[in-house]
């Protein structure tokens, strides 16, 4: 007859491979009942490693949002509402005359501003976005006046994407992930994608100035290939500048809840100064441009 | 956030993580995901704290709400429909608050019988696996997980009345 910890065992390996009826003796059924439970139970890991960054580094950001800019930026937020569904949130004109608006592409957010002129040109981004239905969302780039600079591909690691060039400039990564699932793990809706020269140094700004954190990364003979970086509750990558993916300098706007701490981080990493921290209506807000040309706007809300 | 908030978040944090990963573990699909979701819940309240303390509803509550929205929203971004309840939120007494307990209660047992819990249910390693890294034998490894789950039950049961 087994022993009792091996028929304790059998219904255990059961549970974990899920099964949902279990055949069990019935004096065991409570233990069995705790041991279904237990399949729930978390990693004390994740469990130290999310209370680390809550408690440290965080703190000092929120979340950190891409902001584009166009001449006619109503034009730009129907673009992104027709190809990736993103829900406009706000929309107001500012003293000058330009859009503001925010809008959710997912869990996301994106800014959008303009309809003034823009005499140093607009602020461009490039963006990766997974999407249920990459196909759909695809074609209605295209329809939408966008390029194609890779055409959809089911890639090696998973994913089904292709990426386009919309016609004010930026540039679209969008997948889905193969299977139930339409992204992968430690990545949002919509996040930045850099691709600096110098990487490792970008990484190490982003760490030393915002608490950012590497999810993952990817190296190739020295270079980082791809990294997948948390700063607050939001999620950007990075690769290393190569072939025809160059650096497109973006602007950021960083939550804080410090912008003279974060602003005097940035510039002791070697930012350069645009706007002193200073009170305004909205808040408190603070500029610098990172020595990879992005611009970091901090902004503290009242 | 002062060096005494974030004190205080740190404790609301220990306080209430098995609560929320416990609410969440059943209404995803995966692991993988309900870390996903676990970790958005938290640093949505650590952005939304001051709010929070503004209203006066206990902090257990005021995560559930925000893990149920978190899942609302990925589940219609995901074109997925989730079950009514699913979104709703938890009494205090349910069977989340049960689950929650279990989980601190691991972190109660003998050291040995821990390890095998842990490896076992939370990185779902075989008996041959747990066996190998503990360097026991399959049958010890076998016999701590059954001592500790019936640890846990008659804890669970004392805390139950």
């Amino acid at each position: 007859m087994a022993e009792r910890h091996d028929v304790l065992d059998q219904a255990v390996q059961a549970i974990l491979d899920g099964a949902t009826e279990v055949a069990i003796p019935r004096e065991l059924e409570a233990l069995v009942a705790i041991a279904a439970d237990l399949r729930d139970l978390p990693d004390p890991e994740f469990k130290r490693r999310l209370g680390g960054r809550m408690t440290a580094t965080t703190t000092q950001v929120r979340e950190v949002t891409p902001y584009l800019t166009a001449e006619d930026a109503d034009a730009l937020i129907d673009f992104v509402k027709d190809v990736f569904g993103a829900e406009e949130t706000m929309r107001a004109k500012g003293g000058a005359g330009g859009t503001h608006c925010e809008l959710h592409i997912g869990d996301s957010k994106l800014f959008i501003g303009g309809n003034i002129p823009l005499p140093h040109g607009p602020n461009l981004g490039t963006l990766h976005v997974f999407v249920p239905d990459v196909d759909a969302a695809y074609r209605r780039a295209i329809e939408a006046g966008a390029t194609s600079l890779h055409d959809l591909t089911d890639q090696d690691y998973g994913s089904r994407e292709g990426s386009v060039r919309d016609r004010w400039g930026n540039e679209w990564y969008i997948a889905t992930e193969r299977g139930e699932r339409y992204r992968p793990k430690n990545t949002k809706d919509a996040m930045p994608y850099f691709h600096p020269q110098g990487a490792p140094r970008m990484l190490a700004f982003l760490e030393n100035v915002l608490g950012a954190e590497v999810l993952e990364k990817y190296e190739h003979e020295g270079a980082i290939v791809h990294a997948k970086i948390r700063v607050g509750a939001s999620v950007v990558e990075l690769g290393e500048a190569h072939g025809q993916w160059q650096p497109v300098p973006m602007m950021v706007v960083a939550a804080v809840d410090d912008v003279d701490d974060a602003f005097a981080r940035a510039v002791a990493a070697g930012a350069k100064e645009l706007d002193k921290p200073s009170a305004q209506p909205y808040g408190r807000r603070g500029a610098v441009e990172d020595p990879f040309g992005n611009q970091w706007h901090f902004m503290a809300e009242k | 956030m002062t060096v005494d908030e974030r004190a205080r978040f740190a404790e609301l944090y220990e306080q209430n993580f098995e609560r929320v990963y416990a609410f969440v573990a059943r209404r995803v699909r995966d692991r993988a995901e309900a870390e996903d979701v676990v970790s958005d819940v938290f640093y949505k309240a650590l952005k939304g704290i001051d709010g929070y303390e503004e209203r006066g509803v206990p902090f257990v509550a005021w995560l559930y709400r925000i893990a149920a929205n978190v899942l609302h929203d990925r589940a219609r971004q995901s074109g997925r429909e989730l079950p009514l309840d699913d979104c709703d939120v938890p009494a205090a007494d349910d069977d989340v608050e049960r689950r929650a307990l279990l989980f601190r209660l691991v972190d109660t047992l003998p050291p040995a019988q821990r390890d095998v819990i842990v490896k076992r249910f939370a990185e779902q390693r075989s008996i041959a696996d747990v066996a190998r890294q503990l360097g026991r034998s399959e049958g010890a490894v076998k016999q701590l997980q059954l001592r500790a789950i019936e640890a846990l039950r008659a804890q669970v049961r004392g805390s139950h009345g």
